[in-house]
């Protein structure tokens, strides 16, 4: 693997960490409900992306399943509770 | 065999008349009756081997490795004390047959009467220490359900209580010191403590010994200061008061103090506690029953008196007085027991015992009022009945213990005042009942009682008069073979005569007879015969009870509430605090050192990513009561950190296993968040107070040491080096013998799989708990209002007003699309990833 | 060695399981069927237990040498592969588990099972860990099976109605989550110094740890320890024991009485595992001495304070854990006898008390009845959402829909004399074997403060186990006062042969114990010598391991 790819694998990583870092101001911040919910997806999103990021990395076919995984826990999870901030209830009898 | 008979035959008897039917008064009688004449004539049958100073023994082992064996010893004295037991038993049986009313439940009068009876026969034959103490418990336990017979009456609930309570705790005492009896001589064996009393006796812990026997005895027996209980034990029904708390029960105390009189006698120690106890007793006693209103009363305070008498006499720590002793407990209970048949009769007949009201039964009863006055007499200790003997020997031996101890008139002069007490109130007993015109106004009008109430009372008082006539030839043998088993050769020279001659204790007696009626006479003259005891009524036992109870109750309360906090806070703080606190213990003596294996160097990104996590989870700690849904968002954020940080070092089930974990955790938070309190503003609420800042720091601190503690744990623990084995083994093993090549794996469902197994049924109950919650754990849904998210809704036209209504087309369709979609994908990744197991 | 002998130590776990799994499949209209399975289930694991206790007494020497059976699950060999050892402690354990538990199934079977579905499945899957907690071989399989039993627990404490209850309830999950977590703590700190889980190879290795080691492994060994003490219920650790005992359903409590036991029980195994270790015993014995006495005297004070009897048995129960601590804090070997005999006579008394105790709050009147469910609180406003955890009601005794069943006569006579004797089995006044259970530790004691000198604590333990005998006594005469003899609104109830008879047996039992202590002490003391010579137990553990290392080594 040549080194341009090498740095440019290295950037994105750190340009993905730094984009949860955003999110997590925005989780800290608010002001709404609804933000906190999509940054906690951002979030989601951008860690799954720093796991694709390692696996290129590490040429290891492991962390592909994991992001896959993660992307759906991920949106599961979001959408858990954006029918939460909706119904107020998220299993409704 | 016939011993281990005579003290289960009360039981069985006992069993049997509980099980009888309630009106069955007749069967009752005559099932007990049969029971106390046969151990009353198995006692006598062993007469022969006893008087021969030979030891009947019954030895059944119960626990031999503790020196815990069912032993019975019959020895002189203890046949005496089986003999009054049984006869007394007997004798109160036909009486009660005739004073119990036919609408009290007899079967438990009769059941306890026989187990107490059995109780009592299981102390005076007790060849073992602890199993003595067993029975001492029984006789408080079923005293206490006598005395309590008729437990509506509040005055018999909480006379019950105060007998139990002090009776109990003096058992205990007693029991204590028959532990370190038995430790010092190394046998509970009454054969082996009575053969050690030298070794007792210079033992360190002779003092405590004492003092702890003590307890049990003068608690037992009402001494002073723990006599209070006996008056108020007067509420139970009067065969009771005559049979336990004159006869028999209340002798137990000085029982046992004669039966160790051999081991623990002969020091100062003894001389000083138990003469005192005794002195005072007897003072106390007599003073008090001379202003009793209540026949019952009278008799309660006399027999106090009289057991003092007794208790002095023990503790005068010569063989006479032991003697003496002895014998005074036999008259004491033949008279005494007369005398409370005698003023039950009286009760019975006209339904009061208030010797303000009573007068001039004489005429009515004229029998009851003979047998009365006999015993009274003997009380008083008139010449040629028992109580009389037994007191000139008092008398000569308070001037004798005197005289060794330097209290030459002190005793002497005691014993005769308290003789003067003692004809006082038998002469005001007698003569307020019995004398004076007929009463009036009595609640039912007296007349002689039913024969079966009066023979038992009258025997006794003619066992009074022949003692008192013939004593050499009645009570003689009996007393002498009954000593020699205590004192053995030691046995001094002694003569039961009526007439010693013009000697110092026959004037005292002199004494006490004519100040006793001077006495009375004076205090009739003066109309005081009937005020409260002067000087002593506002000493009153049963409000000091009462408070004491109701102060122990609240006190108790109110340390409990601090003890027991009902605030989940304080436990989690008291568990953490307890921990952190053990886990610095180790290191104030070893120091914290970390392993050396080399450290990884620092990755930024993965550093950042931390950060991240870290700034999650401090914020879902910080939100966590103010705003929870953010503190649950937040959860999720350190949650996902935590699963890249598991990918990060690969280790990718683990990291699939947290994120599955991780969204189950929020949607199921999310169940719960529907029911907590809304949002609190994090600045408002909490922050005013110093207080509140001041806790909230505290729980900061304790947090952050907490934290770095586990950090500083784990780090020193991971940094060092493996030494275990068992990975070698699993990395062996798992291809060759197990079949998987992902080790991890194999450990988990061959190496360990009985853990998963474990992990798996735990996953599988919580599965189940939850879903009958979600089930079943919801409100009826008309009683809570609708979630505020969707009033919102309403207001704004949204939503259909009424909840009923089915939701607007395509509400909320896309996600759902979207996961419909999704969760089959996620299924089959699961699957895709059990395939292949752990190869 | 016959398949089914073989595979006996492991029934006790498996058997419950499969019980509690097949009765989640019938429908909730079965409930005989339920029942049926539920009793037959309780029944073997009675019938293994005495089997386990004769085989463990060494009464068969050809099937367990030395008394001691180790099952190694998988078949491999010892500190890799998770083992079942049973040996006398463990046996007694399970069979006491068992006899509480068959007693509280048949009282349930009168009518407090009725809706709950899952009752019947949650009780089997805490026999399952029970019995798995006392068999197991291995620290972190422990925990797992304390899981399991806290899991099910967690179940059946939300039972019945009532905001209290339900407030109650969470804070016992959430305080044993708690303690759940302590104890993961400490075992991933053993296992990551000591290198092993298996309790008899952890014994050697310990005191082969260099002193920096040694260090970290007791803070290992002393958060574990916390989390023992936290089920045992020893005061401060207990703060949440009498709420959530007195106010769960009566059965339910009584099965409880269990659960501390089983943290005594870990205290005792990994304790004398551990105790021929000087340096750990002198540090866990003093501390446990004091922890026990500050027990005894908190549990003291409540049951002097409790003004209802669920809470007073359940302050007793304290006490009897704080006896047995501070017994077992002194140091002294021979305590060891008495204090599982006053464990066996504790846990048999406190179950019957804590069923007796549904069936006294049935003599009060109806307002009162409601007063004790919501505790001795000042009644709260109920909370709005009116739980209905589990949809169970309480069984409601004034209801005239009684179900089929036999009325026991003299219902009043049989209560008060259960009640009578579970007095004196509680405060150990004689003549019933509570007393067998203190007379036999504080003799013990005294004789060896007598002879070692050690005096001190001896004395104040035996005072405090005399004062606390008399203040029980003092408590429960003025509830049993107030419970049989206030005249006025009492209602008689009825009571059913089920409810009595299991009540009544476990009286029963203790009786019997109480009058063969001799045979009983007797085995009682082979099991102490056992436990504080762990070395025969380490042998046979780890001797399986070199048996079947040399197998393996032989047959590739």
């Amino acid at each position: 693997m040549n080194t341009v790819f090498n740095y440019a694998v290295t950037f994105a990583s750190l340009c993905f960490v730094l984009a949860m870092i955003f999110a997590l101001i925005r989780l800290f911040r608010g002001p709404a409900a609804q933000d906190r919910v999509l940054a906690l997806d951002t979030l989601y999103i951008n860690g799954m992306l720093t796991l694709l990021m390692l696996g290129i990395r590490s040429t290891s076919t492991v962390f592909f399943d994991m992001a896959l995984l993660i992307a759906l826990f991920g949106f599961a999870s979001s959408i858990a509770l954006a029918k939460f901030l909706l119904r107020g209830e998220v299993i409704e009898p | 065999m016939l011993l281990t008979l005579i003290v289960l035959l009360p039981f069985l008897g006992s069993v049997c008349a509980a099980l009888l039917p309630a009106n069955a008064r007749n069967a009752e009688s005559w099932l007990s009756g049969v029971v106390t004449v046969a151990c009353m004539a198995l006692v006598a049958s062993l007469y022969p081997q006893v008087a021969d100073g030979e030891v009947v023994r019954a030895i059944i082992p119960w626990l031999p490795q503790y020196g815990l064996t069912f032993y019975l010893r019959m020895d002189g004295y203890a046949w005496l004390f089986a003999m009054l037991v049984s006869l007394m038993g007997a004798l109160v049986v036909l009486y009660a047959r005739y004073y119990m009313s036919p609408e009290d439940p007899v079967p438990r009068f009769f059941s306890f009467l026989l187990a107490f009876m059995g109780a009592m026969l299981g102390i005076v034959l007790s060849g073992n220490l602890i199993q003595l103490v067993v029975f001492w418990e029984l006789t408080s336990l079923t005293s206490f359900m006598l005395i309590a017979y008729w437990y509506h009456r509040p005055d018999a609930r909480r006379g019950a209580r105060m007998a139990m309570t002090v009776t109990v705790a003096g058992g205990l005492c007693l029991l204590l010191g028959a532990l370190m009896l038995g430790e010092i001589v190394g046998s509970y064996d009454l054969d082996e403590v009575l053969a050690a009393g030298n070794g007792i006796r210079e033992h360190p812990w002779y003092t405590p010994v004492l003092v702890l026997v003590l307890l049990g005895a003068l608690t037992k027996s009402a001494q002073f200061p723990f006599h209070f209980w006996l008056p108020h034990a007067m509420a139970a029904p009067t065969p009771v008061s005559a049979y336990l708390h004159s006869a028999a029960m209340v002798k137990a105390g000085v029982f046992l103090l004669a039966r160790l009189w051999p081991v623990l006698a002969g020091t100062d120690e003894w001389f000083w506690i138990v003469c005192s106890a005794g002195a005072s007793t007897l003072l106390l006693g007599a003073f008090c029953a001379t202003f009793q209103r209540d026949m019952k009363g009278v008799l309660a305070y006399s027999t106090i008196s009289h057991l003092g008498l007794i208790t002095l006499l023990l503790g005068m720590n010569t063989p006479l007085a032991l003697v003496a002793a002895v014998f005074h407990m036999m008259n004491h209970a033949t008279f005494k027991a007369s005398l409370f048949m005698a003023t039950g009769i009286v009760d019975h007949e006209t339904g009061t015992r208030d010797l303000k009201k009573l007068c001039g039964l004489r005429y009515r009863m004229p029998v009851t009022a003979t047998v009365a006055i006999v015993a009274a007499s003997a009380m008083a200790g008139v010449p040629l009945l028992n109580g009389f003997l037994s007191k000139e020997m008092f008398f000569e031996e308070s001037i004798i213990a005197g005289s060794e101890s330097g209290l030459r008139f002190t005793l002497p002069a005691v014993a005769t005042l308290a003789g003067v007490f003692s004809v006082a109130y038998s002469v005001r007993f007698i003569h307020q009942v019995f004398f004076g015109p007929p009463a009036e106004d009595l609640p039912r009008r007296p007349q002689e009682p039913t024969r079966g109430m009066i023979v038992p009372s009258a025997l006794l008082v003619a066992a009074c008069l022949l003692v008192g006539i013939l004593p050499s030839r009645t009570v003689g043998p009996l007393l002498e073979t009954s000593m020699r088993s205590i004192l053995g050769p030691d046995l001094p020279a002694y003569r039961l005569a009526v007439w010693h001659g013009f000697t110092v204790p026959f004037y005292m007696s002199l004494v006490a007879l004519t100040g006793g009626v001077a006495l009375y006479v004076l205090l009739c003259f003066r109309k005081k015969t009937m005020v409260p005891t002067p000087l002593l009524s506002r000493l009153d036992a049963k409000r000091a009870f009462d408070v004491i109870n109701v102060a122990i109750v609240r006190g108790a309360g109110r340390l409990a509430r601090f003890l027991f906090s009902r605030r989940l806070q304080t436990q989690l703080l008291l568990i953490v605090l307890l921990a952190l606190g053990v886990a610095v213990l180790p290191f104030l003596v070893t120091e914290w050192t970390r392993g050396d294996m080399p450290l990884t160097p620092p990755d930024p990104l993965f550093a950042l990513l931390w950060i991240v996590g870290a700034a999650c989870a401090i914020g879902a700690a910080l939100q966590a009561k103010f705003h929870r849904l953010a503190a649950l968002i937040m959860l999720g954020g350190a949650g996902l950190v935590t699963c890249l940080t598991f990918a990060w070092f690969s280790a990718p089930d683990l990291a699939l296993t947290q994120i599955a974990v991780e969204v189950v955790t929020i949607v199921l938070f999310l169940l719960g968040l529907r029911w907590l309190p809304r949002r609190l503003a994090f600045d408002t609420v909490d922050r005013q107070t110093l207080r509140a800042r001041a806790r909230r720091t505290r729980d900061a601190i304790i947090a952050v040491t907490s934290g770095i503690g586990i950090a500083a744990l784990s780090f020193a623990a991971l940094t060092r080096p493996r030494q275990s084995r068992l990975a070698a083994f699993f990395f062996d093993r798992s291809v060759e013998e197990a079949g998987g090549r992902n080790v991890v794996n194999v450990i988990l469902v061959d190496f360990r799989g009985f853990d998963t197994l474990g992990e798996i049924t735990v996953v599988g109950i919580v599965a189940l708990i939850v879903y009958a919650l979600l089930r079943r754990f919801r409100p009826a849904p008309e009683s809570i209002g609708v979630p505020r998210a969707q009033r919102d809704d309403v207001l704004q036209g949204a939503l259909p007003e009424r909840l009923d209504d089915p939701l607007p087309r395509g509400y909320m369709k896309i996600p759902a699309v979207l996961l419909a979609l999704a969760l089959p994908l996620v299924r089959v990744c699961l699957f895709c990833l059990l395939l292949p197991g752990p190869r | 060695m016959s398949g089914l002998l073989h595979h006996l130590p492991v029934m006790p776990i498996v058997v419950p399981l499969l019980a509690g799994a097949l009765m989640l499949f019938l429908s909730e209209a079965r409930r005989a069927a339920r029942a049926t399975i539920a009793l037959t289930s309780m029944v073997v694991q009675l019938a293994v237990g005495g089997a386990l206790l004769y085989l463990a007494s060494d009464a068969a020497p050809h099937v367990w040498s030395e008394g001691i059976g180790v099952y190694r699950i998988g078949n491999w060999p010892s500190p890799f592969g998770i083992v079942l050892v049973v040996d006398r402690l463990s046996a007694l354990m399970v069979t006491l588990g068992a006899s509480l538990g068959f007693c509280v199934l048949v009282y349930t079977i009168a009518r407090w099972d009725r809706p709950g579905q899952p009752f019947h499945s949650l009780l089997q899957f805490l026999m399952m860990g029970l019995n798995g907690a006392f068999l197991t071989g291995d620290l972190f399989n422990l925990f797992v099976f304390f899981e399991v039993l806290l899991a099910a627990s967690y179940g059946l404490v939300l039972r019945g109605t009532g905001a209290t209850r339900v407030k109650e309830g969470l804070h016992y999950i959430v305080v044993n989550l708690v303690a759940s977590f302590m104890f993961l703590i400490g075992v991933s700190m053993v296992y990551g110094i000591a290198g092993t889980l298996n309790m008899a190879e952890l014994t050697g290795r310990v005191a082969a740890l260099s002193p920096a080691d040694r260090a970290l492994f007791d803070v290992g060994g002393a958060i574990l320890g916390i989390a023992f003490l936290v089920k045992a219920g020893s005061w401060p650790l207990n703060l949440w024991l009498p709420g959530t005992y007195s106010v769960a359903l009566a059965p339910i409590a009584a099965s409880f009485a269990m659960l501390t036991k089983v943290g005594v029980y870990a205290v005792l195994r990994v304790g004398t595992l551990m105790s021929h270790d000087q340096a750990a015993a002198s540090l866990l014995g003093p501390a446990l001495f004091y922890i026990g006495l500050a027990t005894l005297v908190a549990g003291t004070i409540g049951m002097l304070s409790a003004l209802h009897l669920a809470r007073l048995v359940s302050h007793s129960l304290i006490v009897s854990t704080g006896i047995m601590l501070a017994a077992l804090g002194l140091g002294i070997e021979s305590l060891t006898p008495p204090v599982l005999f006053y464990l066996i006579v504790s846990v048999l008394t406190s179950g019957a008390f804590f069923l007796l105790t549904g069936m006294t709050e049935r003599t009060r009147a109806r307002d009162s009845a409601i007063a004790t469910a919501m505790h001795d609180e000042p009644r709260e406003t109920p909370a709005l959402p009116y739980y209905v955890a589990f949809g169970v009601r309480e069984p409601d005794p004034y209801g005239t829909d009684e179900e089929v069943g036999v009325a026991i006569p003299a219902a009043m006579a049989f209560l008060g004399l259960m009640f009578v004797c579970c007095v004196l089995l509680v405060t150990g006044l004689p003549p019933l074997p509570g007393f067998v259970a203190k007379f036999t530790l504080l003799s013990t004691a005294i004789g060896e403060a007598a002879a070692a000198g050690m005096t001190k604590p001896v004395w104040v333990l035996t005072a405090a186990v005399l004062a606390t005998g008399l203040a029980g006594a003092i408590a429960l005469t003025r509830i049993g006062m107030s419970l049989f003899w206030t005249v006025t609104e009492r209602t008689t109830p009825r009571l059913h042969v089920l409810e009595a008879a299991p009540v009544a047996l476990l009286v029963l039992v203790c009786l019997t114990l109480g009058a063969a202590a001799g045979p009983v002490m007797g085995y009682l003391e082979s099991t102490a010598r056992s436990l504080h010579d762990p070395q025969t137990y380490i042998r046979t553990v780890l001797a399986a391991e070199a048996q079947l290392a040399e197998a393996h080594g032989a047959s590739p």
